[in-house]
């Protein structure tokens, strides 16, 4: 009996190591422990033995039993790992095939230059406004103590319905309705279309983008409408703009400046952006004039305040380096899908 | 304004300061100096000689042989100009000079004779023909007699600083003149200036001609009547002064004018007298109709109201605008009438753009000519014209106008400005600009009662003198600071929904697209929108930009034809922005947002992207037919938001399409923003999901293609109420075969908060909702 178990062993473990295939695997376990096996018959045999030989050679057969379980169960962990390996192998696809997308729509590379600008001035804790686009001619020149023959106020500048009603050739108006509202403290910027009698060229369109802020407390001074806009040209172009403030004339305001900026793109070394110069004409600014505050009904001995204006086609412009403001309002699909959002 | 650097250095003591710091420190006090330009910056090398002896050349008929004496020797030199003559002080560039244009000279032989060099005319140094004196047009430069021999000709007659163009604000017309722009500079480099003090003329002879004005259009006019002039060539140093401030050089007498008017920034013009008639000056305003002939040759129509200079019987000129033809200033001129005006500056300006007639003087009398100024002028053309005359007298009228003092408080300076000063500090630097002022007390504030000379017409409220501070004081000394935050911003609810709106349109695809506000009728028309009440405007830009856009549909089209024109294969665009329209007289305007599509999907897919968009805003929108023209009447709907219409969705017209030569399919919806955005967007209160699972039964309907799904789904939930939870079409299926029926299968989940439903339950509940179907809808399972 002992030899017919080495026997079963020997032949099991050269059978075993054949096996390719997990059927083959199961046939064999059949072969050997199913209940014709030739183990199992062994097994069945064991009641024949005489009584004192029956514990050792049952405690043999069992561990020839456990040894052949083992085995299978060994064999078929390393078949079903090869087969894996083998499905996996059969899955190569080609990686650098395009991937299947949905199209991301394109923004307005202005209103990209408006989002940059509303979160800087948010920042600041400036409002956001709105206002109309076709305006009264009190509010976009009267108002603003523009003077009666001052030459903005020409058909050949400025677009009009009728004698009281125009175009809005600037976002003013709407810290005008704005004062005319609210009481101090104010701190608010407006974004929006404007429209002058210009002819359509390279540097000009009729139609525009302004951007304009106005803040008003008691105490505000000229050293605050510095700080402000150093901290936004700062915000908006990098913490090394800096900023020099040249005396210059609004009606509006009194002082008025024009603020140039460090150009952005070649950091003041002089490039084709900023003429060689170094330097970008960006901004228009000034302590608001008394009559406009008084005009709004603030009282201007209480409040001062200053106000500052810029174009957003000419910020886009110098950003994205567009030549031509023209592609700014053809949306040409070339053009807009340059940009990201 | 140009400004000649070496007429500058003439009136200031700029001794030592060099063009960069004219250039940057004028700059911060508020004169702006965009440019400077100089004969040099292309020419160098030109120097002065004088012509020895001039022969015909051998070899060419209209060619000359020189000897030119350079100063320290005598060089042949062939030149083509007809004007040589022997003893000439000449502009000769030597070989290796460099003239206008980047024109290098040589040595080199003409027809077989050797020249040394180039006789040189003044359009090859750089000058522009526009100001080149009529005696210099065609030929070479004759000096004076007197002009240096040998020496470098731009550095002999100081021209090599060049000339500044300074941009003047509005507020400043004293700086349209080297007076006020003298004092400038001496106000910021705080040098000396030495002006020509304002003569007084009571004692010349009163004139012979009588000066009748109208006091209202014209309040001063003082004639010069001189005797024994000669409308001869203006001295060199002149002719080259006007050359480089821009003017052409004409003669004496225009010459004078032109040089007093830059001067002193008073206009005047010269009338030959003799041809004025015995009657004297009267100045009156034109009636309607009246034409005359202006010295320009051209024939001009006048209107009520313009200002006219006449002799009492006709025209001779347009009251600070133009002379008059056959009064100005010939060859044959002895006696002269200058005239020194101040008239109506608003109306100046009215007649001047109205005639299209914007001169050198109507541009400063449309900014006003104070007496003093008038004064000024006078004093000057004296000057200019000392011993060249035989006799002067004056007639004339002028008032003196005293500026208001203005009181300005100390304590605004810091409370304005920021910056804190000292009384006599202020006092320094009002004494900088000629300022005069006294200390006084008002109301309780100490502060200065400041007087400004004249020609600062500008000064008129204590934030006048303030910025004055502010400019001599230097912006960039004023120390930068933060205000306060008094009250924290909160962002309007409608840009953050602007903002939202945007993200989800890029995110769904779509480009974004600025459009213009005003547009050509014609696309209204084309587009098919019946607009009652255009907005037009009155003075557009041309009739393509003439009328505000009703719809944000009409640019849209406009942006799909050019872009499929271009070659774009499918677009989808989008534009947020106004649209005009009158509503009971008023003019109005709304915010919208239109999408377009072309060849991106159907009417199913924009659709889809709506109902994303105000699934997203928290509204629920039912569609009902369309009622726009511009749509397919069976593929458009309105889209209704609590009874209103909220926009519009549609397949563009064939007919509509065919009239903008669109091809392929073309989807649009415009959606009112002003309304959408009304909306508030339902606050998020969190619900626990239930507890217990659901059941889900499909169903699949034949029914009359006619039935709309709409319909399905309110018998569906009318039935099914309270345990259904979502029903969702999930498949629709026609067959050619079914004559007019169709397919529709829904998906519907069941479930209650409280319980398991048990299947009997959800049978019944099915079970009725078929019947109803089966009832209402003639609907069959399939």
């Amino acid at each position: 009996m002992k030899e017919q178990l080495n026997a079963i062993r020997i032949k099991f473990s050269q059978e075993i190591d054949e096996v390719q295939e997990l059927q083959e695997l199961e046939n064999l376990r059949i072969e050997f422990l199913g209940k014709n096996g030739a183990l199992t018959e062994i097994l069945r045999g064991m009641g024949k033995l005489p009584k004192e030989d029956r514990p050792i050679m049952g405690a043999l057969a069992n561990e020839v039993r456990d040894e052949l379980e083992a085995k299978i169960e060994r064999r078929k962990e390393e078949i079903k790992e090869s087969l894996l390996e083998e499905k996996i192998k059969s899955e190569w696809i080609d990686i650098t095939l395009p991937g299947k997308k949905a199209s991301i729509g394109h923004p307005h590379p202005s209103t990209l230059t408006i989002r940059e600008i509303i979160d800087v001035f948010h920042s600041m804790g400036f409002v956001l406004e709105d206002g109309p686009e076709i305006e009264t001619v009190l509010n976009n020149f009267d108002a603003l103590n523009s003077p009666p023959d001052h030459p903005s106020r020409d058909m050949s500048d400025t677009f009009y319905f009728d004698e009281k009603h125009l175009l809005r050739t600037h976002t003013s108006p709407v810290q005008v309705r704005t004062m005319m509202k609210q009481k101090p403290p104010i701190r608010m910027i407006s974004i929006g279309r404007c429209f002058r009698n210009d002819a359509l060229d390279a540097t000009h369109s009729p139609m525009f983008t302004q951007c304009e802020g106005l803040v008003i407390d008691e105490g505000i001074t000229m050293g605050d409408l510095k700080g402000t806009l150093e901290q936004f040209v700062r915000l908006l172009f990098g913490a090394d703009t800096e900023s020099v403030f040249r005396p210059h004339n609004f009606p509006f305001t009194e002082p008025s400046a024009e603020v140039d900026i460090t150009c952005f793109k070649c950091k003041g070394a002089g490039c084709r952006f900023c003429s060689g110069s170094g330097a970008i004409e960006i901004l228009g600014c000034g302590m608001v004039h008394p009559a406009v505050l008084e005009h709004c009904g603030i009282d201007s001995e209480k409040y001062t305040g200053f106000a500052f204006g810029m174009g957003i086609e000419r910020v886009a412009m110098l950003r994205y380096e567009i030549d031509d403001i023209r592609y700014l309002f053809e949306n040409d699909q070339r053009f807009t899908r340059q940009f990201r959002r | 304004m140009k400004a000649q650097i070496a007429w500058l250095r003439e009136l200031v003591d700029l001794e030592g300061i060099s063009v960069e710091q004219m250039i940057s420190r004028m700059t911060m006090s508020g004169t702006n100096i965009e440019g400077v330009e100089s004969v040099c910056d292309e020419n160098r090398g030109v120097i002065i000689a004088q012509i020895k002896s001039v022969r015909a050349h051998p070899d060419a008929k209209k060619l000359l042989v020189c000897d030119i004496d350079t100063g320290t020797k005598v060089v042949q030199v062939v030149t083509g100009a007809p004007n040589v003559k022997e003893g000439a002080r000449v502009l000769l560039a030597l070989p290796g000079a460099r003239l206008f244009g980047g024109v290098d000279i040589q040595a080199t032989e003409l027809r077989g004779v050797h020249s040394e060099g180039m006789l040189c005319s003044f359009e090859e140094l750089g000058y522009s023909k526009s100001v080149i004196a009529k005696e210099y047009s065609d030929g070479i430069v004759i000096l004076p007699e007197d002009a240096p021999l040998g020496e470098e000709f731009a550095q002999a007659y100081g021209l090599c600083e060049g000339v500044m163009e300074a941009e003047i604000t509005f507020n400043r017309p004293d700086c349209l003149s080297m007076y006020g722009l003298a004092r400038e500079f001496s106000a910021t480099f705080e040098r000396e200036a030495d002006l020509l003090p304002r003569k007084d003329f009571s004692t010349l002879p009163p004139g012979e001609v009588k000066v009748e004005i109208d006091e209202s259009i014209c309040p001063a006019y003082i004639a010069l009547e001189f005797e024994g002039v000669e409308a001869v060539s203006s001295p060199f140093s002149w002719q080259l002064r006007l050359m480089e401030m821009g003017v052409r050089p004409i003669n004496l007498l225009v010459d004078a004018t032109n040089l007093t008017m830059l001067y002193s920034g008073s206009p005047t013009h010269a009338f030959d007298q003799d041809t004025l008639g015995p009657e004297g000056i009267r100045v009156r305003a034109a009636r309607n109709g009246e034409v005359t002939e202006t010295l320009d040759g051209v024939k001009r129509k006048l209107c009520d109201g313009d200002i006219l200079i006449t002799n009492g019987e006709r025209i001779i000129a347009i009251g600070g605008i133009m002379g008059g033809e056959d009064t100005q200033i010939t060859e044959k001129t002895k006696r002269v009438l200058v005239e020194f005006a101040t008239f109506d500056k608003k109306q100046i300006r009215l007649t001047s753009k109205r005639l299209g007639l914007r001169t050198e003087a109507s541009a400063r009398f449309e900014k006003g000519v104070e007496s003093q100024r008038i004064q000024l002028a006078v004093s000057i053309f004296l000057e200019l014209m000392k011993g060249r005359y035989s006799s002067v007298k004056l007639s004339g009228i002028l008032f003196e106008k005293e500026r208001e003092a203005v009181f300005m408080r100390y304590s605004r300076v810091a409370l304005l400005l920021g910056i804190t000063l000292k009384p006599d500090e202020i006092m320094r630097l009002f004494e900088r600009i000629e300022f005069s002022y006294e200390e006084i007390e008002r109301n309780g504030e100490r502060g200065l009662l400041v007087r400004a000379p004249f020609y600062r017409s500008d000064i008129e409220i204590e934030a006048d003198l303030l910025e004055e501070i502010a400019r001599l004081y230097g912006f960039d000394n004023i120390p930068s600071s933060l205000p306060a935050l008094n009250k924290p911003a909160n962002q309007y609810s409608a840009t953050l929904k602007e903002w939202k709106l945007r993200e989800l349109l890029w995110a769904l695809g779509i480009d974004e697209t600025v459009g213009y506000s005003f547009v050509s009728p014609g696309h209204i028309q084309r587009l098919g929108l019946d607009d009652q009440e255009p907005l037009m405007l009155r003075n557009p830009l041309g009739e393509e930009f003439s009328q505000m856009r009703p719809s944000l549909l009409v640019t849209a089209l406009e942006c799909l034809v050019n872009n499929q024109k271009r070659g774009a294969q499918s677009q989808a665009i989008y534009e947020i922005g106004n649209v005009f329209y009158r509503e009971n007289g008023e003019m109005m305007q709304e915010k919208k947002l239109s999408i377009s599509i072309l060849d991106a999907g159907d009417f199913y897919v924009l659709k889809g992207m709506i109902e994303m968009i105000l699934d997203d805003f928290g509204v629920e929108a039912r569609y009902e037919p369309g009622t726009s023209s511009f749509f397919h009447p069976h593929r458009s709907a309105d889209i209704i938001v609590e009874g209103n219409i909220l926009g519009n969705i549609g397949v563009l017209h064939p007919k509509t399409a065919a009239v903008w030569e669109l091809e392929g399919e073309v989807v649009l919806a415009e959606i009112n923003l002003e309304r959408l955005f009304s909306y508030d967007i339902p606050e998020t209160v969190f619900t626990a999901p239930s507890r217990f699972p659901t059941s889900a039964r499909d169903i699949a309907l034949l029914v009359d293609e006619k039935v709309t799904h709409e319909q399905i789904v309110d018998v569906i939930e009318a039935e099914g109420v309270p345990l259904l939870q979502k029903v969702e079409l999930f498949d629709t299926f026609s067959h050619p075969s079914w004559e007019g029926k169709k397919s529709m299968a829904y998906h519907m989940v069941f479930g209650s908060d409280e319980r398991t439903l048990n299947t009997e339950e959800v049978e019944e509940i099915y079970d009725r909702i078929y019947t109803r179907l089966k009832n209402q809808l003639h609907a069959q399972r399939r």
